[in-house]
């Protein structure tokens, strides 16, 4: 199967050319038409929303959480208030500029169907989307999501990478997806070595791609011309625009990755980039009068704020969703903490986003309403996904998606 | 240096300073085994089962083991690799010397290294990972350490403190210790480490504060598996049935040794999978740990993990009751289980290439080296090569230890291209691949078999020929290039061969 090779390295070549003009990263000619590349952010552990987007307004709020609510706003260390019931937590304060710019949308009582409360388990079911699947179901797949979705939509780029994860491994929300490699630190790679001479003739044969019948040859192949893509990005002399300064962090370094691939637009389409760190059954002091809750909000806030403000220029051609595999009980544990629940946070943020209010009904925090002492799941999280996919990501039908389920488009949280 | 043989009484020898064993790096005495694979006995041209066996039971062939299969046969190599204790690893043990803390207790790694000093230990265990799986000739044995590593998962946390000191000890005590002896004694080993009671919050699980976490991974992870027969009760009550187990705390001459402390201890009797526990002590959560190590559940799970570790992703359903019947009838007899799974037999069914397992990183950068007669010249920047393939040693966070599947590992190909061009181009600064030995691959061959010539030396033979013909291709288009350049590249194109990729 001797297949002339020209036509993807030719096509990459000119993708790294683009790449190369990008280096000032402005007026660069679109590869990606009109689709968004979407930044997904796993906040794995289970992220307390109560905590993240306190619903002061809420009559039962104060009675679960007594001793470490977040105090209604204009209260010291009150929450900042987003539409008269719901606020921001006052170390997500960043993100108050988001949300005023009309680029913040939020979601409350989100969440997976399935009622498992073992991370792995929720993980698994969140990331493969299949939710309460019964042993031996026809429906079980290894593949994530995110993976399905980037096989079912036409490349944007006909070469080259079109899956990102900012990570060490490739996390089971892309699992199955083509061109989609981990890289935790893309500015790392490069064709390696010495006598470039002889880099030049083993790239060449490898990427003749002889037997990519076999699954290794697929992953390198991708892997070498990531590698022609990547070294061609600026990631040493990026200079972030509108003043923007990505946190000293491990998210802020993510974003600020995600940020200049999403402005080199070489034709990725999905970058991933987890935050770990929310699973808080007690709180430990960080410092004076921070908690270790405080410390992990702060990366994601400042994370988010700084991509944001960088990417003004680009902000209608990128959406970023936040989410955690499920919120945490309303009831406080010891010294603040909370154990595991159901309905969580969802952060959509982006250039077309619906603001100003928070999405999804509110069932409110009475006893009678609750989930086992969790906010019960109201909104669907596979709904949200498949809304920003559906009109933001080139995807509206998203049959193999979403298994055993039809998503509601219809809530409205982006345009 | 694992490729070859080693001095003739190294033991007898004064132990060697850092500068000694590595700033020379004067080969020990002994033939050159940077050769192609040894034939296998009687010529076979069939597929090759005691280069299988070999492939299968270690991080990658390399010709001293080859040549000791030859020698001693498929039984007679098995046996031998059965009884590490048996085969001298001095060798490796003179490098091991320089890690001092790995030898250490634990108040002695406490004292040793404070404050700035408080992460050596664990670079330390880091390296002498990498270095056991590439240069150790007990090669089943460590490859029985990864499964177990594993299958007890204890990651260093340095938030959990001092997961960092007190992993040496869990590596030493309880994983090494018990690799290839009972299950039931690692069992009881790992419930009562100190590095499993402070990973999964044992040392919190105390009277009127039950922590459910460790009992939970017990039964769902290390025994009786997900689908398992218990139930949430069965957990609240063995919980019970652990606290008061507890490990001496940092500072004390004992630090890190199991106690029982009763006074930590839920009074009561508890039910916990059918046994009815009468209220006592130590021995409650001890009667349940001895229930798990014969269970006909537990029994079955352990010996398809086994057969999937060492045979293939799947194994047979009858390479499976095989082992479970070893398990249940030598009451989990780890050895006497290995010896089942891994008979000539279950060894020729491994034989279709399309049935082979990927290599995790550690596996993949140990077997290259192996394969390629590196030498070590160095330890520092060991530990920091291999963790750039991927797999950091002792830092996987969740219990169920690093995955064994391919969709984990197989997209990590940016740094096997990386570590084999480096390794290939003498870029290493820790390993030394001395060009005679280099040139010994294919010196033996006219450059019309060169392709089939490096990607066997890799693979002892177990190759695919449309791989070797590849390989071949790029010899005939770059008939300029020296012996040198041309046996470095394709070092490089065959470590990347799916063929070698695989095992």
């Amino acid at each position: 199967m001797h297949l002339p090779t020209p036509t993807r390295r030719d096509v990459l070549a000119g993708g790294a050319g683009i790449a190369a003009t990008a280096a000032g990263l402005s007026a660069v000619p679109r590869i990606g038409g009109s689709r968004d590349m979407l930044v997904y952010v796993f906040l794995r552990g289970g992220a307390d929303a109560l905590a993240l987007v306190p619903p002061h307004g809420d009559p039962d709020y104060y009675h679960w959480r007594p001793n470490y609510g977040i105090p209604q706003p204009g209260q010291p260390g009150g929450a900042l208030d987003l539409d008269g019931t719901f606020g921001l937590h006052p170390t997500l304060a960043p993100l108050l500029d988001v949300w005023n710019a009309g680029n913040l949308a939020v979601v409350q009582a989100m969440g997976s169907p399935d009622p498992e409360r073992s991370h792995f388990q929720q993980m698994l079911a969140t990331e493969t989307a299949t939710p309460n699947l019964p042993a031996g179901s026809p429906l079980a797949t290894d593949t994530g999501w995110l993976g399905r979705h980037l096989n079912e939509v036409a490349p944007v780029n006909p070469v080259g990478l079109r899956g990102i994860a900012l990570e060490d491994r490739l996390p089971r929300t892309l699992a199955g997806a083509p061109r989609t490699l981990p890289l935790r630190e893309p500015e790392l790679v490069h064709v390696p070595g010495v006598p470039d001479t002889a880099n030049d003739r083993l790239m060449t044969h490898l990427n003749a791609a002889h037997h990519s019948a076999f699954p290794i040859q697929t992953a390198l192949e991708t892997t070498i011309d990531a590698a022609e893509q990547l070294s061609a990005l600026p990631f040493a002399s990026y200079v972030p625009e509108n003043g923007a300064e990505y946190p000293d962090s491990d998210f802020g370094a993510a974003m600020r990755r995600a940020a200049i691939l999403l402005k080199a637009d070489i034709g990725i389409e999905a970058v991933q980039a987890d935050l770990g760190g929310w699973d808080l059954h007690s709180l430990s002091p960080a410092g004076p009068a921070i908690t270790d809750l405080d410390l992990v909000m702060e990366q994601l806030a400042k994370g988010l704020h700084a991509f944001w403000k960088d990417c003004q220029s680009v902000l209608n051609r990128v959406t970023v969703v936040c989410m955690s595999e499920f919120g945490r009980r309303v009831d406080e544990g010891a010294i603040g903490g909370t154990d595991h629940g159901r309905g969580g946070l969802g952060l959509v943020l982006g250039g077309n986003v619906n603001t100003g209010q928070v999405h999804g009904a509110w069932p409110g925090l009475a006893p009678g309403t609750l989930d086992e002492l969790a906010v019960p799941v109201v909104t669907d999280y596979r709904d949200v996904l498949a809304e920003v996919l559906a009109k933001r990501c080139g995807n509206p039908v998203q049959g193999t998606v979403w298994p055993g389920y039809t998503p509601d488009l219809s809530l409205g949280i982006v345009n | 240096m694992a490729i070859r043989p080693r001095p003739a009484s190294p033991a007898a020898q004064p132990r060697p300073s850092r500068r000694s064993l590595f700033s020379f790096a004067s080969p020990p005495n002994g033939q050159s085994v940077a050769q192609g694979p040894l034939a296998p006995r009687g010529g076979a041209t069939a597929f090759d089962v005691e280069a299988a066996l070999v492939q299968r039971t270690s991080f990658g062939v390399n010709a001293e083991l080859l040549a000791e299969v030859r020698n001693r046969g498929f039984q007679g190599y098995l046996d031998w690799q059965l009884d590490p204790d048996n085969i001298d690893d001095s060798y490796l043990d003179a490098r091991l010397a320089l890690l001092p803390s790995i030898h250490m207790t634990g108040a002695e790694i406490a004292a040793a290294y404070p404050n700035a000093l408080q992460y050596v230990p664990s670079e330390e265990l880091r390296t002498a990972r990498a270095l056991r799986a590439t240069l150790s000739r007990r090669q089943l044995f460590e490859r029985m350490v990864e499964f177990w590593t594993d299958h007890f998962n204890v990651p260093i946390i340095v938030q959990k403190r001092y997961l960092h000191y007190l992993r040496t000890l869990y590596d030493r005590d309880v994983i090494r210790a018990h690799a290839l002896g009972s299950f039931r004694d690692m069992l009881h080993a790992v419930a009562r480490s100190a590095g499993m009671l402070k990973y999964l919050d044992g040392y919190r699980n105390t009277a009127g504060q039950v922590n459910e976490n460790f009992s939970r991974e017990l039964l769902e992870l290390m025994t009786l598996g997900a689908e398992g027969p218990y139930d949430e009760d069965d957990i609240k009550e063995l919980s019970r049935a652990f606290t008061g187990w507890q490990h001496v705390p940092i500072n004390e001459p004992a630090y890190g040794d199991f106690y029982f402390d009763p006074a930590l201890h839920e009074p009561g009797a508890k039910s916990v999978l059918g046994l009815n526990l009468p209220s006592g002590g130590e021995d409650e959560a001890s009667a349940v740990l001895d229930h798990l190590a014969v269970h006909p559940v537990v029994a079955e799970r352990i010996s398809r993990k086994l057969g999937s570790w060492l045979l293939g992703y799947e194994p047979t359903p009858s390479a499976v009751a095989a082992a479970k019947a070893t398990f249940l009838s030598t009451g989990g007899d780890i050895r006497s289980v290995l010896r089942t799974l891994l008979s000539k037999g279950r060894l020729l069914s491994t034989a279709r290439m399309e049935d082979r397992k990927l290599k995790r990183p550690l596996h993949f950068g140990a077997s290259l080296l192996r394969a390629a007669g590196a030498r070590f010249t160095s330890l520092d920047g060991v530990r920091e090569s291999f963790e750039t393939l991927g797999q950091v040693s002792f830092d996987w966070r969740p219990p169920n230890g690093y995955p064994d599947a391919p969709a984990a590992w197989i997209w990590l190909q940016y740094p096997r291209l990386k570590f084999a061009t480096e390794l290939a181009q003498s870029q290493l600064p820790w390993a030394d691949l001395a060009e005679s030995d280099l040139l010994s691959i294919t010196a033996a061959h006219p450059r019309t078999e060169w392709g089939e010539a490096v990607l066997s030396h890799l693979s002892a033979g177990l190759v695919r020929p449309q791989e070797a013909a590849d390989l071949q291709a790029y010899v005939d288009s770059h008939p300029g290039l020296s012996d040198t350049e041309l046996t470095r590249e394709l070092l490089v194109l065959a470590a990347l061969a799916p063929s070698f990729q695989e095992y």
